[in-house]
């Protein structure tokens, strides 16, 4: 408690920039989702929630969210670890360097409209192998955007948040001397592999911890690129929820809150599970 | 913590249960002359929520709608970008925090935002015959006075009219398919060449079929029917689903909007794609977009026909320059600029036979459509909006009888 008091000014800023208005929003997302305000409420009930907590199309959402995230963040973490290893100290100076941080120039948005573009079976790629005489028509282009296993989502949030990833490691790397660590782990004895493996890969890892997890949360609440790339069904969680707060049909929108509010307790779930052990590499 | 909780409670509940009250306006348009109304409007800034992704739209607004109101009426009138759900969701906000001086004062609205407006009393009026320019305008056409089958009751201007209209390609589809028979063999013989969209656009194709399989549109008028939704719906879905294997994606995937089928038929991935308004074929030809051997058509069922309107919301904080702003944009001379295929080519709102012999003059004069159909064709073939419910439950039983079955 004596701790709260003696940093009192950042508190006040936390709660009045951040907590407050959150849970203000938190608080009328769950009262409108019960019907108790909302132009068109009709006093307490739980039909909304009964109706979300029935849908397929809402476990479906969830389902598909969580595990397209699991995979995409599975890949991201995979690649970026192989690339800084094999490019090691090139990421930091010269042409690459630069050629990292061309991604982070692109908005959602526009990621999702040039990966359409580009992997459609009209898009550059297909033509391209249309000239090439690979395919012998559009429509035997492989299904790359708007398919069954999310592959146009997976290689547009791939393109969106390897760089980040890359540059982390890169950073970790440096600021944790991993070169002097992997002389000495050779001086005692320890061959390639086992460096990789014992030293920089767990290195990596335990550092961008934290970061893996909010980049996974961020990509659950992704809204663009499932609204482009992706299938009419199963939708993302975000796209679910602005459908059912913005359709012709003004009753839905409780369901809408509903869904929100599931969502930010699967947040402050995750969050709390797996960030609150591992404080010290938060703040450190 | 207690005092904490407590405190969050008190705000919530005081945002929360801050109940609208019906506001009414200061003024009674019924009792005001009109000049007193223009008077009052003089050096006003008008704020209009419209959908601002039509160039063609933009540049008869920038370029001839607010010079002339500032010119003729001192009125500045602000453009802001918003459609449909957008401006529902401004009002209901507004409406939620019992807000009286809206942010908005003019919105470009169709049937489906005029029903959720009117389900939440957004709106102001009823106004509009007291519009000196209402003159021109027959208020006892089906396609005016129902909107959506929803009598407007003097709560929107009409402002322009629009048909639902199929384009495809000429030189890739020999037999033009009309009838669901003819898209069926077209299907067939041509698969993954179509799609619909799950947006206002796809669901006034469902509609249309709907319609052609209820035998016209004479037998779903009116209020929803419930028993005739359930005799024919079913028929659709499982006409779509015996074809959507032919369907683009193996149909196991719909586009969200109208927008991406629009560039596929561009990029000729798909056959056919879909327009309310009968000059978009021109433009997007125009654009480059299009072919040159596009070519727009009707289905069997008629070209479902609706008007789009200005509304003013019932919390408007410019209501007078929102009344004279209406009564420009329905002038004649507004409405003949309007027309003009080289300035926007959107359908006019007003009864040709009450115009002067000048003004109709001019309407004869203007240039006439390359590629879209002649307007005595679709006047000849458009039919009404079928009621809202319909388009409702259209929307839910797509996703789960045709979205969500194998």
């Amino acid at each position: 408690m004596r701790f709260l008091f003696k940093n009192t000014t950042p508190l006040i800023l936390l709660l009045a920039f951040a907590v407050i208005p959150l849970l203000l929003g938190m608080a009328y997302a769950l009262l409108y989702s019960l019907g108790m305000v909302g132009v068109l409420h009709d006093g307490f009930t739980l039909t909304h929630w009964i109706a979300v907590c029935t849908s397929t199309d809402v476990l479906l959402a969830f389902t598909y969210t969580i595990a397209i995230s699991l995979v995409s963040i599975l890949i991201c973490v995979t690649l970026a670890a192989g690339i800084t290893v094999l490019l090691g100290s090139t990421l930091r100076k010269g042409l690459t360097s630069y050629v990292v941080y061309i991604p982070l120039a692109f908005p959602g948005l526009v990621a999702a409209f040039f990966f359409f573009q580009f992997l459609s079976n009209s898009g550059l790629l297909s033509r391209l192998a249309y000239q090439v005489g690979i395919i012998s028509s559009i429509n035997s282009f492989p299904n790359l955007v708007n398919d069954k296993y999310g592959i146009g989502i997976l290689i547009a949030q791939l393109f969106l948040s390897l760089p980040i990833f890359i540059l982390l490691n890169v950073s970790i790397l440096h600021n944790e001397n991993a070169h002097a660590l992997k002389v000495l782990a050779q001086s005692l004895g320890a061959n390639k592999w086992q460096v990789l493996t014992k030293v920089t890969l767990p290195l990596l890892l335990r550092k961008s911890k934290p970061t893996i997890l909010l980049s996974f949360i961020f990509k659950l609440g992704m809204y663009e690129l499932p609204l482009l790339l992706g299938r009419s069904s199963p939708e993302a969680i975000s796209v679910l929820t602005v459908r059912k707060m913005q359709r012709f049909n003004l009753l839905d929108i409780p369901q809408g809150y509903a869904i929100a509010v599931l969502y930010a307790i699967l947040v402050f779930v995750l969050v709390t599970i797996v960030v609150k052990p591992n404080n010290n590499n938060v703040h450190g | 913590m207690k005092t904490f909780t407590t405190i969050l409670l008190i705000i919530v509940t005081t945002i929360a249960c801050n109940n609208p009250k019906p506001t009414s306006a200061t003024f009674n348009i019924a009792t005001t002359p009109w000049q007193r109304v223009v008077d009052k409007a003089k050096g006003s800034t008008v704020t209009m929520c419209m959908y601002t992704g039509s160039p063609k739209a933009n540049k008869y607004m920038q370029q001839y709608v607010i010079p002339n109101l500032q010119k003729e009426y001192n009125i500045t009138l602000k453009i802001v970008s918003g459609q449909g759900k957008e401006i529902v969701n401004n009002i209901m906000a507004e409406k939620e925090s019992n807000s009286t001086k809206g942010q908005i004062d003019l919105c470009w609205i169709n049937g489906e935002t005029f029903f959720q407006l009117q389900q939440i009393k957004g709106l102001y009026g009823p106004y509009t015959t007291y519009l000196p320019n209402s003159k021109y305008i027959d208020y006892n056409d089906p396609i005016i006075k129902y909107d959506f089958q929803y009598e407007v009751k003097g709560y929107e201007t009409p402002w322009s009219k629009a048909s639902f209209i199929v384009i495809t390609d000429s030189a890739k589809v020999k037999k033009i398919p009309v009838t669901m028979q003819d898209f069926e063999q077209y299907w067939q013989q041509y698969p993954n060449t179509f799609t619909l969209s799950l947006d206002f656009m796809g669901l006034t194709l469902l509609k249309s079929w709907l319609v052609e399989l209820a035998g016209g549109v004479a037998n779903l008028d009116g209020p929803f029917d419930e028993a005739k939704y359930n005799k024919y719906a079913p028929q659709l879905w499982a006409f779509i689903n015996k074809n959507k294997k032919y369907f683009w994606k193996n149909g196991e995937t719909f586009p969200a909007s109208n927008v991406t089928i629009s560039q596929m038929f561009g990029s000729g991935e798909v056959n056919f794609t879909f327009a309310f308004g009968n000059s978009d074929i021109d433009d997007k030809v125009g654009e480059g977009l299009y072919p040159y051997t596009a070519k727009g058509y009707i289905l069997q069922a008629g070209s479902i026909h609706n008007t789009n309107y200005l509304g003013i919301p019932y919390n408007a904080t410019h209501i007078e320059g929102a009344l004279v702003v209406s009564n420009y944009l329905i002038s004649p001379t507004a409405q003949l600029e309007k027309s003009n295929i080289n300035t926007w080519g959107s359908g006019l709102v007003l009864n040709y036979e009450y115009l002067t012999k000048a003004d109709q003059l001019a309407y004869n004069n203007l240039p006439k459509l390359k590629y879209g159909l002649p307007d005595s064709e679709i006047k000849q073939k458009s039919i009404k909006e079928t009621h809202p419910r319909y388009m409702i439950k259209v929307d839910e039983d797509f996703r789960k009888y045709v979205i969500g079955t194998k």
